[in-house]
């Protein structure tokens, strides 16, 4: 997918997010959820300290700043995204789940996509507990929801608790 | 059986230490019977049939080296590095972590396809997951039979496999692998800088080995151990390293001829797969990996380890002379070095939306008008500097945004970069780029 294309998908996932998202970081786990549900949005993402991230994403959001298609301002210690003319939403699994999602806590998401990025890698159950719990313990209270939401919207099986 | 048991056995005596001459680092050791074994490997070994920096030849002649030596400069460091690390703290390692950092360092590189990087992003055209080069490595590491039983036998494969996943709960030890101080970014920056000739990314490498070090602090809210560089002895050794990579991005990695050969040669291999997929193609003119993409199906792991750049230039000899457009002509401008212009966007037309829209639509229109796809002879690109973005552009606002940041230890303080004014934070990179037939140049350079 090139830098057009993907320009395209990242409006449309501002859109959906509310044409507002607060935090990079947010922004990162909306659009790896979003691309889990089945939208390409040409991301690769790789697992950092802060969970989930793709570099060509950040590039994106960047290129975008700088031919003026969003805005970028602080905001209570965050850097809020804000796409100055919103797009129609495409009516998908992707940026539905974008749309359901947009108002809840970074934590959470980080949690849900670092649950969704260990069952990609192969943990399962106990393990996937385990790594979860040693990578992002200091979430644990977001981790019944998050593993809610993983079984709601990703069928994804309750693991076994250790 | 008993014969492949004795020869086992005569494998087993036989080892010793080995010794390669190396442009780099000038003599690199090998101790350690696992090391040899996988560099023996032919999964391994077909990294020397990868270049480390894609099509940079066709601009800096001396850009041939491989993946292979590469790897092996990596494997170096983490040996020193470590070194460096344990004569402050002697327990930082475990004995497994001791044999797998090394042997992921040599590792971490092997899923690379063709061309390093480039035939990722035409994998990525045809299938969703498992085209990155990590998903690659993850499984040759795990499932390429010799060198998954070396690692299994060793008792490091799972230790391996999470560094490279990025999943191994030791920090420091990972960022070892992967990091904003890892050994990866220290030997390409020093060794595409001696290959291509290009002295900015020549770093001090073996003072900034000698500031690394391990310290705790809280990351996302959790206490880890990460590696950090002394502030005190280091700054200006990291500084240098960090304007080093800022400009070997901008003179090397995001060269204009280099990056428009790149482009170029990922829509040929993007058109050879669709014409496979068309049938277009006879068998002989393509490659099983492209008809597993043909089907978006992810190649499997034999053939993936049969293609690799010399297969590709092989091949451009013929798709040159196939007669399938737009696959001949794409293939016989890269074999003639018949590589598009880049014409640079003025910052009046990327900061006006309008203006940019009616720019593409005219070059596109006129590229219609000469029988050429616009699809295939126009590319917009947006290259970007990476040498610093992790550092500054991405968290200079807000700490939670980090990615990758640069830990520093002064004394018991542990900081970020990003949060120090330097001048580093200033620098900032970004260009827009068409790139088109060079024939078409003038005129298409009006419109923009």
């Amino acid at each position: 997918m090139d830098f057009s294309e993907r320009l395209e998908k990242l409006k449309i996932l501002l859109s959906a997010a509310g044409n507002t998202v607060q935090g990079r970081k947010k922004l990162q786990k909306l659009a790896y959820l979003c691309q889990a549900a089945g939208e390409p949005l040409g991301q690769s993402f790789t697992f950092y300290h802060y969970g989930v991230y793709s570099p060509t994403l950040a590039d994106d959001v960047r290129a975008a700043a700088s031919m003026q298609l969003i805005d970028e301002f602080d905001g209570l210690g965050t850097v809020i995204t804000k796409l100055k003319a919103p797009v129609a939403v495409a009516p998908t699994k992707g940026y539905a789940l974008v749309q359901k999602l947009k108002d809840k806590e970074a934590r959470l998401l980080e949690v849900l996509t670092t649950i969704l990025y260990l069952k990609s890698q192969g943990y399962t159950d106990a393990a996937l507990n385990s790594k979860l719990t040693a990578l992002k313990g200091q979430h644990s209270e977001f981790f019944a929801e998050a593993f809610e939401l993983a079984q709601t919207e990703f069928s994804m099986g309750q693991p076994q608790r250790c | 059986m008993q014969a492949a048991a004795l020869t086992e056995q005569k494998k087993v005596e036989e080892f010793r230490s080995r010794i390669i001459r190396d442009p780099l680092h000038d003599l690199i050791r090998i101790d350690n019977r696992e090391i040899l074994e996988v560099m023996h490997a032919p999964a391994f070994q077909r990294l020397r049939q990868i270049r480390q920096l894609g099509l940079a030849f066709l601009v800096y002649p001396g850009a041939e080296h491989s993946r292979f030596i590469h790897a092996l400069g990596a494997y170096h460091l983490s040996i020193c590095m470590i070194e460096a690390l344990r004569k402050q703290n002697n327990t930082l390692f475990t004995e497994a972590e001791l044999l797998a950092i090394p042997l992921a360092a040599l590792c971490h590189d092997i899923g690379h396809g063709p061309f390093s990087h480039l035939f990722e992003r035409v994998t990525k055209e045809f299938v969703d997951d498992g085209a990155s080069h990590e998903s690659w490595t993850v499984r040759i590491l795990e499932e390429q039979p010799e060198i998954s039983k070396i690692l299994e036998a060793a008792g490091v494969k799972q230790i391996i496999t999470e560094i490279i996943k990025h999943t191994y709960e030791k920090l420091h030890v990972q960022d070892i692998i992967s990091s904003q101080l890892d050994v990866d970014r220290f030997d390409y920056l020093c060794r595409d800088s001696l290959m291509t000739g290009v002295k900015y990314g020549d770093l001090d490498l073996s003072w900034l080995l000698r500031t690394v070090k391990v310290a705790e602090t809280s990351v996302g809210g959790q206490n880890r151990s990460v590696l950090a560089l002394d502030a005190r002895r280091g700054m200006s050794a990291v500084e240098a390293y960090i304007l080093g990579r800022h400009h070997m991005y901008k003179h090397v990695y995001y060269h204009k001829t280099i990056r428009s050969a790149e482009t170029m040669l990922k829509k040929l291999l993007t058109e050879v797969v669709k014409a496979t997929r068309d049938g277009k193609l006879k068998d002989s003119l393509t490659h099983p990996v492209f008809s597993s993409l043909a089907k978006a199906q992810v190649p499997s792991l034999d053939d993936y380890l049969t293609i690799n750049d010399f297969v590709i230039l092989n091949m451009l000899e013929q798709w040159a002379q196939c007669g399938v457009e737009p696959v001949a002509d794409l293939a016989r401008r890269l074999r003639k070095r018949d590589i598009f212009a880049a014409i640079v966007v003025p910052e009046k037309i990327t900061s006006d939306i309008q203006k940019g829209h009616d720019a593409i639509e005219k070059t596109k229109k006129f590229l219609k008008e000469k029988q050429l796809d616009p699809d295939i002879y126009y590319i917009y690109d947006t290259p970007q500097d990476t040498a610093y973005k992790d550092l500054y552009h991405y968290q200079r606002r807000g700490k939670e945004d980090e990615a990758q940041d640069l830990y520093c230890v002064d004394g018991d303080k542990v900081f970020t970069l990003s949060s120090r004014k330097t001048f580093l934070s200033e620098l900032e990179y970004i260009e827009h780029r068409v790139y088109v037939p060079k024939e078409f140049e003038n005129e298409i350079r009006g419109f923009w």
